[in-house]
């Protein structure tokens, strides 16, 4: 990170209060600041003399400058080191429109007229700061405005957060004279190694590369052994086919346990049936949480349910009967050991004491919650709920030794009637729970009820990703196969399926599959299917299921140490990559490094990169084959090798991103002409 | 209304309201007694009280005694019975009858 401030006034204009300036002063600001460049932006003049008189004092970059009154507000100009005579012109110009008055603002069409080349300067307006440049009064230039100075650090933070703004900037705006009133941390660290003014017109076209505080960008970390770095942020990783990326790219996959590694064509989605499929059950596995969220209440009442049988119930009834008859038939001839009441004594029905217990619960909870006692003891107080929770208390224990009284009484009426029953030719009468068999019909009768409201079609969750839509539903299997995949089995369900519409009986064929898993029962009952709509509405196509995969497989990678993407544009378009991708890499990157190898200039450039890689396969001249890797900041005008070796950035980006410098003009040519 | 009768030392029974006749309790089905257990959890559900000195028949004293006990033990826990159906699986009710957002199936 390299500090900057680059609007510092030396000389006293009519747009300024009386001054005097003061080398050692200025020396001292950029000392006590630890500033790397400054630019000298007086007011609509720039004196020469004085500039190259600061540029000897210094050992640090100086930018020769110009703050501009323009179109009522103030523009900063700022150029290279080695355009003065040009500058000074231009300048001098501009001082003869605007020097004699503070009141005095050339319009945006007399700028042009003096700054014809007005692109190649570096423009910093007043933007949240006073008096503020318009861009509406600047339509032409604005398109080449990227960044914009605020006045404050407050607004500094609130304007990097907002996208729709340009990059924002603070710097001093102080008037270097003797004594000096410097202002606090009124400078901007940008994210460069180079101090050039295309390295920082580089940067200013970045949010994530500006900051207020050394710490705020990323920096570069060690990541193979040969010394190779990448940032902590997003990587590039330009090369030709067969230089190595893919290479290097695996052996930067081998030095993290938690890395997401997406392969070339690795998502890429056709439009055929089984890939459709594939992605459905990618979708339902994804999903599978939606899924068992919304069943879990049926899955609990299936559980239940399956213990009952019905059948069972009515032959034990049946049975009963036929006993009780029996041994009535046999009432005269009864034995000695039929003869004692005891043979045709009923156990004691044993209380179930559950609901006793949810109440006394219920009690607690409202005697132990802090958070609402004051509307409980509102309407409830607090003694009378002491004396409930303790008569509540006294009634179970009450109940609770009536029922080991029974058990106790029934476990010695069993013990005795078995004793009996062995000894007698009479026939004993069997215990049935009468109470159990009525609450199973009961019970069956409420799934029924359950079973069919369960099934009835609805969109039980939505959640938008980008300009895709992932839903999930609910509706009734359509027929035997659906059941098969949901279960990922090649188990027959057609026999049960028949019964699709008779919930209890279908249970009944589902517990028959004996590789069924008990627990797996519940999913046949409704099918939660999930689907990718896109911006329309409709169901996803083969490329944008590719996409919709990206998306998803980005927004997961935020879990991962690293993510590492080997050219994402052969599986997708541009416009995809630069509307949907390079924004969600971008806020990944702030998180978690990113490496991207690629030729496509939509993600190589317009992503803004914060380091580059260049691989390179040079071929010796005794045949063998070398390796280069070259490295450096975007801003950077050479990237290096690990020996040291450079090679020029620009080409390097021209040739890897855009076919060669000669393509690349032929193309902007063309475009110009379309645009004519 | 009565369900299960003593009378002139014998057990009856009937399971329909409406009904006027009753059956002697010997005659009794596994379907009359699946309907007399739904019945006994009902409002309107009375019964003779067993007792052996009424009931001379000694086969409807065995048949009438057991039913009775067992329809008494159910009809005892008819308030427990009734607070657990009205529970029975209310999680699951409540979250499948509430429509959620609507499908346009089309």
């Amino acid at each position: 990170m390299k500090k900057l401030d680059l609007h510092i006034h030396t000389v006293p204009t009519v747009s300024d209060h009386t001054f005097v300036f003061s080398m050692d002063r200025l020396k001292q600001y950029v000392s006590d600041n630890c500033i790397d460049a400054i630019a000298i932006t007086n007011h609509n003049l720039f004196d020469r003399m004085q500039y190259e008189s600061i540029c000897t004092a210094l050992d640090i970059t100086v930018f020769p400058g110009i703050e501009v009154d323009l179109a009522n507000g103030h523009l900063l100009v700022i150029t290279n080191a080695n355009d003065l005579d040009d500058f000074e012109s231009k300048c001098n110009r501009i001082y003869a429109m605007n020097g004699a008055s503070s009141k005095s603002f050339i319009s945006e069409e007399e700028f042009i007229s003096i700054f014809p080349d007005y692109k190649k300067y570096l423009m910093i307006p007043h933007y949240d700061k006073s008096p503020k440049l318009s861009p509406h009064l600047v339509p032409t230039i604005q398109a080449e405005i990227t960044c914009g100075e605020v006045s404050s650090a407050r607004k500094f933070i609130s304007m990097k957060k907002n996208t729709d703004e340009p990059v924002p900037v603070l710097f001093g705006d102080i008037r270097i004279s003797d004594p000096i009133v410097e202002p606090q941390d009124r400078q901007t660290y940008i994210d460069t190694d180079e101090l050039t003014l295309s390295a920082i017109k580089y940067a200013l076209r970045d949010r994530e590369k500006v900051s207020l505080s050394p710490d705020g960008g990323h920096r570069l970390f060690e990541v193979l052994d040969n010394g190779l770095k990448i940032s902590t942020g997003l990587t590039v990783i330009l090369g030709k086919r067969s230089s190595g990326k893919s290479y290097t790219l695996d052996r930067i996959d081998e030095q993290f346990d938690n890395a997401k590694y997406i392969r070339q064509f690795k998502l890429l989605s056709k439009d055929d049936a089984a890939d459709q499929q594939q992605f459905e059950n990618l979708l339902r596995s994804k999903g599978s949480s939606i899924a068992e969220e919304f069943l879990a209440p049926f899955k609990a009442v299936v559980e239940d349910v399956s213990a009952i049988n019905l059948d069972q119930d009515e032959q034990d009834i049946e049975q009963y009967l036929k006993l009780l008859k029996q041994a009535a038939l046999e009432a005269e001839k009864q034995d000695a050991f039929a003869k004692c009441k005891l043979f045709h004594e009923t156990c004691f029905e044993v209380k179930s004491l559950d609901s006793l217990e949810r109440l006394i619960d219920a009690v607690d909870l409202l005697l132990k919650n802090t958070e609402y006692k004051d509307t409980i003891e509102q309407y409830l107080p607090r003694k009378s709920l002491l004396e409930l929770g303790i008569a509540l208390r006294a009634q179970f224990i009450r109940e609770h030794n009536l029922g080991l009284k029974a058990r106790y009484v029934n476990d010695m009426v069993t013990s005795i009637q078995n004793e009996l029953q062995v000894r007698s030719s009479n026939t004993a009468v069997p215990d049935v729970d009468f109470y159990s068999i009525l609450m199973n019909k009961e019970k069956v009768s409420r799934f029924i009820q359950i079973a069919q409201a369960l099934k009835r079609e609805r969109v039980i969750e939505k959640r938008d990703l980008y300009s895709y839509q992932v839903i999930a539903k609910v509706q009734p299997y359509a027929g035997a196969q659906e059941m098969q995949r949901t279960g990922k089995t090649k188990m027959a369900f057609s026999d049960a399926f028949v019964y699709y519409d008779h919930p209890y009986e279908f249970l009944q064929k589902l517990k028959e599959k004996e590789t069924l898993p008990v627990a797996d029962r519940y999913k046949y009952f409704a099918n939660v299917k999930h689907e990718v709509l896109n911006q329309y509405g409709t169901p996803a196509s083969g490329g944008e299921r590719s996409e919709y995969n990206l998306l998803q497989v980005l927004v997961d990678a935020a879990r991962s140490d690293v993510l590492i993407l080997d050219e994402p544009e052969s599986s997708f378009d541009n416009l995809f990559l630069k509307d949907g991708v390079n924004t969600l890499l971008k806020d990944l990157s702030k998180k978690i490094p990113v490496i991207i190898a690629t030729h496509n200039n939509t993600i190589g450039a317009s992503v803004h990169p914060d380091y580059l890689i260049y691989t390179h396969k040079e071929i010796l001249t005794d045949g063998s084959v070398k390796y280069h890797l070259y490295s450096g900041y975007p801003s950077s005008s050479e990237l290096v090798d690990l020996e040291s070796n450079a090679v020029s950035r620009k080409n390097v980006m021209l040739d890897c991103l855009e076919a060669g410098e000669s393509a690349y003009m032929e193309r902007r040519s063309t475009y110009e002409i379309l645009n004519d | 209304m009565k369900y299960l009768m003593i009378d002139r030392s014998q057990g009856f029974y009937k399971t329909d309201k409406e009904e006027s006749k009753m059956t002697p309790i010997d005659q009794i089905t596994k379907e009359d007694l699946l309907k007399l257990l739904d019945l006994c959890v009902g409002e309107d559900f009375e019964m003779d009280v067993f007792d052996a000195k009424n009931l001379k028949n000694a086969a409807h004293q065995i048949i009438y005694k057991n039913v009775y006990l067992k329809l008494d033990g159910v009809r005892k826990q008819r308030v427990r019975f009734l607070d657990e159906k009205t529970a029975l699986y209310s999680k699951a009710i409540e979250e499948y009858s509430i429509e959620l957002v609507s499908v346009d199936t089309q």
